[in-house]
């Protein structure tokens, strides 16, 4: 009997941002779920980018953003997926057919692409716009 | 290695959808066809820094990041900005409205 497959979660730049801020336990705690392959994670490479700016904002040095971005691109079990070339092509219809913002719409067609279950996120913004087509929960809507 | 494809297309019209296992795939007769213009592409081809690769869910090709992987990393990073959130906290900035304001704000 073949096993249920793994639920696919799309991680958002703000969970990653909860555990480097230590705002929420179960920001951190559904990273560690995914590292022991409770769930299988996807994200973009371009969140990194987010995260840079950040940690820029932030103040801390070059050397040191280098140094945390390589280590939460070492988080086990999330996939970090490049954008494809059509993807940016498809992307203004796809801003048509959701509310959502260019910005999110990064996010959002890797998803919406690579198929994911849901997408785990704080940004009721973001929620609002594509949430008729993936479902998008917080840490604790998906660990209760 | 180079196989970056000049002829790739991807339309709604052209998707040939199976089921496999429960997930929704493309046919491997549309991926050939659609993905390459070239004979046998491997199912991941490593270039510095990403992987090329069959992702069996979506049964697209795409690329991912190619970095090892560690289970102490998020050890490591767990809290480490915790002073910063403090500081967000006293100006009243969520951490999702932060993102928004780098965007906007960055030097």
């Amino acid at each position: 009997m073949a096993s249920s497959p793994l639920m696919r979660l799309y991680i958002d730049t703000n969970i990653y941002l909860d555990h480097l801020l230590r705002r929420s336990r179960r920001s951190s705690r559904l990273l560690k779920e995914i590292g022991r392959g409770k769930f299988l994670g996807i994200t973009s490479h371009f969140t990194f980018s987010e995260l840079a700016g950040v940690l820029k904002e932030a103040g801390l040095p070059p050397s040191k953003i280098n140094t945390i971005l390589n280590q939460l691109q070492a988080f086990p079990n999330i996939q970090i997926v490049f954008h494809e070339p059509w993807m940016f092509a498809e992307m203004p219809n796809q801003i048509l057919n959701t509310c959502a913002q260019s910005r999110d719409a990064l996010h959002y067609v890797i998803a919406l692409y690579l198929k994911a279950d849901k997408i785990v996120t704080r940004d009721h913004g973001f929620k609002n716009a594509v949430s008729s087509v993936i479902p998008c929960v917080t840490p604790e809507e998906l660990l209760r | 290695m180079s196989v970056e494809a000049s002829t790739f297309t991807k339309t709604e019209e052209t998707f040939d959808i199976v089921r496999l296992y429960g997930y929704e795939v493309l046919s491997s007769e549309s991926i050939t066809e659609r993905v390459w213009e070239i004979e046998q592409v491997p199912k991941t081809i490593s270039y510095p820094g990403f992987d090329r690769i069959l992702d069996v869910r979506s049964g697209l090709y795409i690329r991912v990041l190619n970095i090892s992987k560690d289970i102490r990393s998020l050890k490591k990073t767990e809290g480490i900005l915790a002073d910063f959130a403090k500081k967000l906290r006293r100006k009243g900035i969520s951490p999702s409205d932060l993102i928004k304001r780098v965007w906007k704000s960055s030097r």
